[in-house]
Parts: C-alpha cells; structure tokens; sequence
C-alpha cells in the first residue's frame, strides 16, 4: 500500500496543475480573442487581432516542436548543400512548419471560430497533437509511406493520423459537443494526463534505442510542461493589454517614454545633464559613464592592489605575509553591501566638515566631507603630450632592442595585407611604424572620447576613433603573431639599473611637459562677488574649475570595490603563484636571479596563463557590483533607472535597458580579457 | 638545554625573517642573542615610558591610559586600550630597535624596510580601531537592542508584551503571545543536523566538542547578562541547555555509529542528514507560519489555538500547551526579521540553489535542444544581471505573472530569487565539474543497466560535486553575503534593523558607526566558518595543492 502513495500523489498534483494553468491560460486567449466591435471602437481592451495571436501562439508551439524533434540542423546543412534527401529526412520538421502557415491562413481567412472555446481548443488541442505527434515519432515514417502493410507499425501510424483527423473535427464541431465544449480545461488536462502517463510507463520499460528514449523523453517534457510554458506566454501577452492602465503601463514594450525629459536631479561627471531638460537617453548615457569610470578605476587599482598583497603573501617576511593574510581573510568574508555603507558613514562622520578649510600638503588636497579637490594640471594636452613623450620612447626602446627574425612571414593575399599594411617596409622599420600607429590612434581616440563623454553627442566619431584603434591593436598583434617582434633585452642587474635611470629621466621630462602649463590648485573661494566683504559660510566653495574634485560617493564606491575586489585578486594571484611547479622557482634562485628578476622572468608569464580567465570573471563581478552604488548614493545606472521607475511606472521597458546595459558590459569586459588571455596563451609551454 | 637552544634558534630565525639579516660588523654568533636582549628591553622601555616627556616618541603605557581616561572611557577600558596598544608599540619598537641595533639593512634592506613599515601600519590601525572601539563607541545601542536584531520586531513585540515580561505590567496591557518556541525548535533540529554531521568525521571527540561547548556557554553567558535585559533569561538558559544535550546526544550517536559500521553505512548516515538538512529547512519556514492542514491536525489531536484563549493565558489561567501552540496563528513571512531572516534567506538560496543548480547543470549539457537552449538561455540570462536588479524584479514584476497561482509574501518571492539566481551560478560551476568525470564511469554505468536518470544521480553527480566543492562553498558564502542586499527591498533583516537603530531607538540617536561595525562582525563571523569548513573540506578531499615556493 505504501508503495502506491508516492504515485497516486503525484497524479493528483500533476491533474491539479494542469487543471490550473489551462484554465487559467484558456481564459486569457478567450478574453483576447474576443473581439467586442460596437460602432467601430474595440470595447476589449485585451483584443488582440487574429493576425497577431495566431502566429505568436502557434510559434511558439511550433518552436517547442522543433526543438524537442531536432532535426533543424541537419535541416540546413541539407539546404546550404542542396541535398535533396534531406527534404524525406526532415520532413516532420517541414510537415510542422507547414501546419504552422495553413493554421494562419485558416485563422485569419477561412475560418470564423468562436473565442469562447473553438479557438482554445484549437491552440491547445494543437499543441497536445504536437506532443503526441513527437512521442509516437513516426511521423516522418508517415510522410515518407512507401512501404508495405505492416501490423504493428499500422497501429502507432493508426493513432498519429488518428489524433490528428479526431482533432479537426472537434475543433469545428465542437459547440454540439456540450460535454466538451463546457469543460474545455477539464477535457484537455484528461488528454494530456492519459498521454503522459502511458508514455512514462513506456518510456520507463526502457524497450527502445537510447537515441530515441531521449528523444521521447524531451517529447515527454514538453507535454508536461506544455500548460507552463503556454501559461507565461498568454500572460505576458494579456498584461501588455491589460484593462488595468497600471498593469499595461508596466508591461507594454514601448521605449517612446525616454525621449521625453527626466524629472529628477543626478550628479554625472564629465557630461552633464540638467533635468527637466534633457531627454532620459541622454541621462542613461550620464549614468552608464558614470558607472564605466567608476568601474575601471577599480578594476585598475583593485588589481595592482590585490598584486601587491598576493605577492606579500607569499614572501619570506613573516610579519608582511601575516599581515596580507589577515587583509585578504578579512576583506574576503565582509559582504560588500555592509563594506560601502561603512565607508560612507565613517567617511561622512570623520571627514572634517567645508567650512574648516583643511588643506592637506600645503594646499595641494583639500579634504572635507563634501569631497576631496586634488591640485592639478592645468592643461590636459600637455598631459597627453608627456604620456606620448613616454610612448614614443617605449616604442624607440623596443626597436633599439630588436634583431632580426629567424623566419618573416609575409603576407600574400589582400586580407593578410590589410592586416599588415607596413610589411613592405622591411621587419626593423614595420615594427616601429605599427608602434607609432598605435600610439597616434590611441592620441586620435582619446581625442573624440573626450567630447563624447563630456557633450551630448559625439557619437559617431568616438565609434570611428574606436575602429581605428581597435585596427591599430589588431595591426600591432599580427606583427607580433607573425614573429617580427623578436625582442633581445637586457635583463642582467646592470641592464636592469641602466634602464631603470633611463626609465626615471625620462618620467622627468613627461612631468616636466605635463605641468609646463602650470598646475590648477583647488582655490577656496569666500567672497564671491569680490567686495572684499565675506560672504554668508553657506556659499563658500571651490571654484569651478580649479583643481580635481572628487565626491564622497565616488570615493566611497572606489574605496569598497578596490578593498573588496583586491582580496579576491590577491587569492587568485597567490593561487596562481603556488599552482607553479617547485622546480621552476628552485631552478630561478639555482640560476643567480635575484627575487624582481625571478617575478618577472619566471613566475609571472606562467602565473598569468592560469590567472587571465579568473581575472575576468572578477571584472565582471565589479563591473555587476558598482551596481550597489545605490548604498552610497553615487548615481550609476541602477540608480537612475530605479528612480526611473518610480517615475513612470514603465518597469519591462526599463527593465531590459537595464539587462541589456550590464550584459554588453560584462561582453565588453570578456572580450578584451579573452583578447588578452590569446596573448598571454600564445607560446605553448 | 636542547629545547632551551632550539627556542632561542628559531626565535633567531623568526627575527631574521621580519626584520632582516644581520649586518653590522660588530655583530658575531656569539653576541647575536646578547643584541636581542638589548632590542627587546629599548623596546619596552621605549613602549612604557613613551610620551611621557615632551618627544617624538609615540604615547606609552601610563601616556595611552591617561588619555583613555580623559576621552571618557571607563577605567577597565582605559586600561584594556592602553594594553593592548603598548603591546604592539613594544612589537613595533622591537623590531626597529633590532634592525637598529644590528644593522640589518645593511644586508638585507628590503626586508627590514618592509618589516619596519608593517609594524608601525599595524601601530596605527590597531591603535585607531581600539581607540574607537574601547574609549569612543558606546556599544550599548547595539547591545540593548540584541534580541530585536536577532529575531526581528514582530517577535519582540510579542515576546516582550507576553504575559509574564516585565514591560508586560498588569493585564490590561498585555497583548502578546511569546512565539519565541518556534525558533528554539528550529535551533534543536539545526544543531541535530549539525552535530550528527560533525560526528561522521572520525576525528577526536574533544575537537568538536570544546568548540560547541564554548559557544553555547558564550551565548549562554550573553543571554545571562543582566544589563538591558527585556526578558527572562532563566528561559535561554534553559533552552540553550537543552541545546547544548541535544546536539551532544546527536554527536555521540552519529560517532558511534560511524566508529562501528562499515564505510558504506556511513556514507548512507551522510547522505541521510544531508537529506535532514533539506528537512530542516522546510521545517523552519513550515513551522514559523504553519498552513491550515498542520493547525487542523493539532486542533484534531486536542489542542486549542492560543489566540482564542488568549486573555485566559494572560491572566494567567491556562498555561498552552504545545498542542495549543501549534494549532495557534503563525508569523506571516512578512512579519519576519532580524538575523533569521538572513540565516532563511541564505538556506534557501543554497538548498534551492543546488537543486536548480543541478537540473541546469544536467540540462545545459544534454544532447536534446528542448533541454540545453532553456537551461542556455536562463543561466545566460539570470548571470547577465547584477542579483540586486534580480531581487527588484522579484518584488515587482514577478508578482504579476505569479499572482494568479500563488500569491506569495515578499520573503517568499526573494527565497525563490536567491534559489534562482544560486542555482545559476552553481550550474555554472557543476558544469566544468560534470565535464571533468571520467566518461569510463558513465560507461561502466551503461553496462551495469542503469538508466540515463540513475547514471547521473548516482555517477556523475557525485563525482562532479566531490571536485567542485570548494567553488561551490564559495557561492554559498557569496549568496550568504548578498542577503545584506535585502535591505533594499525594505525587508527588515539584520542589516537594516542595525543600520536604522540610530533613528528608530530613541535612546541612542546619532550612534552611527557601533552598529554598523556589529553587523560587519557578525556576517564576517559566519563568512569565515564557511570558508574554513570549505578548507577542511577541501583538505579531507585531498583536493589542496602545494608548489610554487617562496616568490619574493
């Protein structure tokens, strides 16, 4: 008796399901198929036009079809190889997608059928056609009937023409069938209770090839599934029609709110936008900026940061490594919600209040809890042009150190040549003009940056710029795949002094360039309209445009993810440091290196093979956490969708922007770290 | 005098280690511990006496304990700060006079820079910390309010407006009904579960039971403390006795029957109450709001709900019976709070999690595409989204397409969520677990005639989760952390209740930070068992890997 429990129970659930959600679902497409006309307007708000409905519903189950029959594939092989065959392989797939078009012209042109329960009935009974269709999987045998009579086939080919023609004629003749035609829900769930439940017994006597029980397990599936999946899809598409304004506010896909102005106030730096003027786009793209910077930053200090610790950690002082220890277990268990909300009130409570004018370094930091003004340059140019200076040198370096390649591929056909377009200038001189290349398209491309961060538009030519560099990195990296970069550097201790000076001098000049303009310290301003009378302690300030602000909220967010992040470096780095073998540090020290030389000849380009696709699945996690920016007030993008929200009430809409933003993030991030992994990975030890 | 000789030696080495080799020529073998000596008592003279003349020498002893006291502290505080700032002011000293005395970087001048900078970082990080926690904080806001924080407010209330409470006064003003049973019950089977799968590890008895023995007797102590105390703490007491015998019996049991039955049998003990832990689960949310069928069933076997008679309890005539209060009104998940709802919160993220995690797993990798492309497509879909963007679509546009068929509380909705979301990432880790079985086990599974479901419940599942256990430890102790982000949603768990203690107690506004620092204490305490739990696990797997050596 006990054994008869578990089974019967789970009968009773499964009818109950399927009662459930057909019901639930069969009243959903009845409502929306009714079409109440009264003089010309639609009195059915949840009315959605035959042309619509039918191929949405029926897509969808012909989608289900093809999935569970899986003969898509093949399908198409056959069509790019114009194999004729392939139509008698695939023909259930092809009868399915046949249906699915005479079911539209029926619809829409033939047929009148009622939505009280011609229409559901025919939708669902359809669909549980469609499943046992799959599960007698002989139809393509069916289609394909050129053989003799044989008995036992006859029976399944029996029942799957026979569900098939019984379907039709209920489905027109329905309304004389009070018995059905009341208890649609009812009738249909006895239907795929019966099916199913022969099926699992078959299925579980195991009397047939394991290609084919998956196959009708899948079949199986989706039959039990089939109210489920029919359930979400009726209403989602009863809640874009829904008689309630909320709920069909919520739900209908119509992005035409965001060209009108926002209504709230949010602090984006460098563009910026001023509310109840400028059109919500354009403060998405404030607060995906907003968001970037915040997130590289991080990413480039919480790596050297985590470097540090996890080299610390595995040093022979014992105090460091201790201590680093105690960092990452420390940093590593605190979740980060409570870290942010930390830093910001202790930030808030400790940092001495504006009008105490605390300037730190003789004026060059000025530090108050409405944020920090660093002193700096004053003309960016200049900047960039001392960063060139240092690029231009690297490059000048690196082909000082150059030699002539054992083997020098050259290019022959013309995609080969657009990818390397300076080969015919011989292996010395290419190398350096694709450097310099690269170094002029990065100039180019923080040129048409800046305004497309800092304005409203810009768009297009910051695309440009980004092809072009991403042309010049792809141009530098095929010079390097093709073995012209073959590099002979100096890495004795003498070697290594003398570039380290030649290194120091030369960061020297870039300082002296960048500041040759002079520097902008951050000036405290009191008295505004220059009377010489102090004003009021409410309007002093900084003045605009001196020195470098940075916000509590930035700094609050950089700080949480860079200590939080770093911990979790420092175990990858660590993790990837101990992965080596013993041998390979034990011959370093045997071999006279000295531990710099060690770290960057021998430990680190192995430890960097292991710890690349680690790397990148933590930069994705800090580019998915600066969305807790809303702790700390910092306006990223969940922030100001949020508010969004609650101001128009369009959740799908902003709901999928939201998706839609941080998957192309994360797509970004991984493309640039698998990039970087292929370089890494390149030589196979 | 061999172990006198080899402490001095590896004394010697430890100093070497962390302020550098000796290097000054003054220095031989043979005056190398007389130097010692002479470091280490400078060092104390220096960590003593320091700021007690006008110098450049940081505050001392007697100095830090003055100034302890002047802040405002109490003296014991005073003098716990200025103790445990001097000692590593002496550390710090030491070290800098031993690099001093000996010359050290001369030789070897990076690791007595390094060493020099650690010490006097730690100086200042153990100073500030102490200062603030010893001499500023008031730590009573947090204290007061422990069982709010624990149990949230809805049963605080009623524990603390039940009759026999002291702010329960005369019986006009009681309302309440202590539910507080519910979660000792909870507490009992947690800690069967946890002592029973504590005793399968056959390792001494005294290194599970000092260690549970000295938490309860911790909770014991900080349930009998008698400031700011709004209950009766003879009825923690007692309960966490009980507790504490419970999970004893259910420790020594399960080590017997360990120590005494085959491997096999053991393993089927683990699998047992790992299935007891699934059970537990659903208990706790079961018992916290029983659904009719349990009430209708204690009211069968002779019980009365404790609502109907309540002013009989309050006035003290009827005492319920368990009975009564099973047939009694629940809290509704909404009316949940406090570091339960964290601990509920993050089970259900893990055991749902793995449950969904594993059908994922398998469906990504099956060969039919009505199983691989749904399971592609959610797990793609769900790890595309930060959790907190996840958990605000579980409040509010979940409920229109659930509502229809379940109308769920908040709690419930974010369960789901976190199970979802769990699940997602822990497919994600079985899957390279699931590639990594040996195909010859499947095979083998195959030839014996197990059928496809049998062959992965019961050989590639557990192959694939023996070597992914410690990936899958760590999204525990992530989806763990993530509770904190409940807060958003306006849920009152822990977080949240401490983070509004400043506003909402009128005692204590404007004590910001004390909380705050409670709570990062208390998510770190659980954090980090976790992850030393992962580390035995890993250990006892024989999972962990050694090289690399010493990189700098």
């Amino acid at each position: 008796m006990r054994v008869y429990i578990a089974p019967l129970l789970s009968v009773y659930l499964f009818w109950l399901y399927c009662n459930k959600f057909l019901e639930m679902s069969i009243s959903y497409l009845s409502t929306m198929a009714r079409d109440i006309t009264i003089a010309g307007t639609q009195m059915n708000t949840s009315y959605y036009p035959m042309e619509r409905l039918a191929p949405i519903v029926s897509g969808v189950i012909l989608l289900c079809f093809l999935l569970v029959q899986n003969e898509i594939p093949t399908l198409l092989k056959g069509l790019s190889r114009r194999d004729s065959n392939v139509i008698s392989e695939c023909s259930s797939s092809i009868f399915a997608i046949l249906c699915f078009v005479l079911s539209y012209f029926l619809l829409t042109s033939v047929l009148e059928l009622t939505p009280g329960a011609q229409i559901p009935f025919f939708f669902f009974g359809g669909a549980i056609v469609a499943g046992i269709l799959l599960l007698q999987d002989n139809l393509g045998e069916i289609l394909n009937w050129n053989r003799s009579f044989r008995p036992r086939e006859n029976v399944g080919a029996l029942i799957s023409v026979g569900s098939i023609v019984l379907f039709a004629v209920l489905t027109l003749n329905i309304s004389m069938i009070p018995a059905i035609s009341q208890r649609v829900p009812f009738f249909l769930s006895a239907v795929i209770l019966i099916t199913v439940l022969y099926w699992y017994w078959r299925i579980s006597q195991e009397g047939m090839k394991p290609a084919v029980q998956a196959k009708r397990t899948a079949a199986l599936a989706y039959l039990a599934l089939l109210p489920f999946i029919l359930y979400l899809l009726l209403r989602v598409l009863y809640l874009q029609h829904d008689p309630n304004p909320v709920m069909q506010n919520r739900w209908a896909l119509n992005f035409d709110f965001m060209d009108k102005v926002n209504t709230f106030k949010i602090n984006p730096w460098p563009m910026e936008v001023v509310a109840n003027s400028d059109p919500r786009w354009l403060f998405l793209k404030a607060a995906i900026i907003n968001s970037v910077r915040v997130t590289l930053l991080s990413i480039v200090l919480c790596v050297i940061l985590g470097t540090i610790v996890g080299v610390t950690r595995l040093s022979s002082n014992k105090l460091a490594s201790t201590m680093a220890t105690v960092y990452v277990e420390v940093f590593r268990n605190l979740p980060l919600a409570v870290l942010l909300f930390l830093i910001a009130t202790q930030y808030g409570i400790q940092a001495p209040l504006f009008i105490e004018e605390r300037f730190l370094f003789g004026g060059a930091v000025f530090f108050s809890n409405q944020g920090i003004w660093f002193v700096t340059v004053e003309s960016y140019q200049r900047l960039v042009m001392g960063l060139v200076a240092l690029a231009l040198l690297r490059a000048g370096l690196r082909s000082m150190d150059r030699i002539e390649p054992r083997f020098i591929v050259t290019p022959n056909t013309p995609l080969e040549h657009v990818r390397r377009p300076f080969s015919a200038l011989g292996w010395r001189v290419e190398a350096l003009v694709a450097d310099i290349f690269l170094i002029v398209a990065a100039v180019v491309f923080i040129d048409y940056l800046v305004p497309f961060v800092s304005t409203h538009g810009g768009g297009t030519e910051a695309l440009l710029a980004m092809t072009l560099i991403v042309y010049a990195l792809s141009v530098t990296s095929r010079v390097d795949d093709d073995g012209i970069n073959s590099l002979q550097i100096d890495d004795s201790e003498s070697g290594l002094r003398e570039r380290f000076r030649i290194w120091v001098a030369a960061f020297a000049v870039a300082t002296g360039i960048a500041v040759s303009k002079g520097l902008s310290w951050p000036e405290y301003v009191k008295d505004w309209n220059g009377d010489g009378v102090v004003d009021s302690p409410g309007s002093w300030d900084i003045a605009e445009g001196t020195g470098f602000e940075i916000t509590p909220f930035f700094l609050a967010m950089m700080l949480g993810l860079t200590l939080f992040t770093a911990s979790t470096v420092a175990e990858i780095v660590r993790g990837s440091i101990q992965a080596l073998p013993r041998g390979q540090v034990e011959a370093a020290i045997s071999v006279g290196l000295n531990p710099y030389q060690r770290l960057r000849l021998v430990i680190m380009p192995q430890a960097l093979r292991s710890m690349v696709p680690l790397l990148n699945n933590q930069f994705m996690n800090v580019w998915k956490n600066s969305s807790l920016a809303v702790i700390v007030a910092y306006s990223d993008i969940f922030y100001v969708v949020l508010v969004m929200m609650n101001n128009v009430g369009k959740l799908i809409p902003l709901f999928i922007l939201l998706l839609i933003t941080y998957q192309t993030g994360s797509l970004v991030i991984s493309v640039v770290m698998n990039w970087y992994n292929s370089r890494v990975t390149s030589v196979k030890i | 005098m061999s172990s006198r000789g080899l402490n001095v030696d590896s004394f010697l080495e430890l100093e070497e280690s962390i302020a550098g080799k000796p290097g000054g020529p003054w220095v031989t073998p043979s005056n190398n511990v007389l130097l010692s000596l002479v470091a280490i008592s400078l060092a104390f003279v220096c960590g003593l006496a320091g700021g007690m003349w006008e110098g450049f020498l940081p505050n001392g002893f007697f100095e830090l304990v003055a100034k302890a006291e002047a802040g405002g502290a109490s003296s014991p505080n005073a003098l716990i700060f200025g103790t445990i700032c001097t000692i590593v002011i002496v550390f710090a000293w030491w070290v800098t006079w031993t690099a001093l005395v000996k010359w050290t970087p001369r030789k070897t001048l990076p690791t007595a820079l390094l060493g020099i900078s650690t010490a006097w970082i730690i100086v200042i990080a153990v100073r500030g910390l102490s200062h603030f926690a010893l001499v500023e904080a008031d730590w009573s806001v947090v204290w007061a309010n422990r069982v709010l924080l624990i149990v949230g407010q809805q049963m605080t209330e009623q524990m603390t407006q039940a009759p026999g409470s002291e702010s329960c006064i005369a019986v006009s003003n009681c309302y309440g009904i202590n539910q507080n049973w519910r979660l000792w019950w909870i507490l009992y089977m947690s800690f069967v579960v946890l002592a029973s799968a504590y005793g399968t590890i056959a390792e001494k008895p005294a290194r599970f039971l000092v260690p549970f023995t000295a938490l309860c007797g911790v909770l014991m102590l900080v349930a009998w403390v008698p400031s700011e105390i709004n209950y009766h703490s003879i009825v923690p007491i007692m309960n966490l006795t009980k507790a504490l015998l419970v999970g004893y019996l259910a420790y020594g049991a399960s080590y017997y029957y360990c120590s005494i039955s085959e491997e096999y049998k053991a393993n089927r003990l683990r699998s047992y109450i790992a299935i007891g832990a699934v059970v537990t689960f659903f208990f706790a949310i079961m018992i916290m709001d029983p659904p009719e069928p349990v009430k209708d069933l204690a009211v069968l076997f002779g019980g009365t709900p404790v609502q109907e008679i309540r002013e009989a309890i309050i006035a003290g005539e009827i005492v319920p019976s368990t009975l009564d209060k099973l047939a009694g009104d629940g809290i509704q998940a909404s009316q949940w709070g406090g570091l339960f709802v964290n601990l509920i919160v993050a089970t259900a993220g893990c055991v749902l999690g793995f449950g969904i995690g594993v059908v994922l797993a398998f469906g990504r990798q099956s060969d039919q595409p009505f199983f691989s492309v749904p399971s592609v497509a959610l797990i793609e879909l769900v790890r595309s989204g930060p959790l907190i963007c996840w958990l605000w679509f579980a409040v509010f546009l979940m409920p229109d397409l659930m509502d229809p068929f379940y109308d769920a509380e908040d709690i419930i909705r974010m369960l789901l969520m976190f199970g979802v979301f769990g699940g997602c990432y822990i497919a994600e880790v079985l899957r390279g677990g699931l590639q990594a079985v040996d195909s010859g086990q499947k095979e083998a599974a195959i030839a014996l005639g197990l059928s496809p479901f049998q062959t992965k419940i019961q050989v590639e599942l557990p192959n694939a989760v023996r070597t992914t256990i410690p990936s899958i430890v760590s999204v525990f102790i992530g989806l763990w952390k993530d509770t904190t982000l409940l807060f958003i949603i306006n849920i009152l768990d822990f977080f949240k209740l401490a983070k509004d203690l400043p506003a909402t107690d009128l005692r204590f506004l404007g004590n910001f930070l004390e909380p705050l620092y409670v709570t990062a204490l208390v998510f770190w305490v659980f954090a980090f068992y976790l992850s030393r739990v992962s580390m035995k696990i890993e250990k006892g797997l024989g999972l962990g890997r050694e090289g690399g050596g010493e990189a700098t």
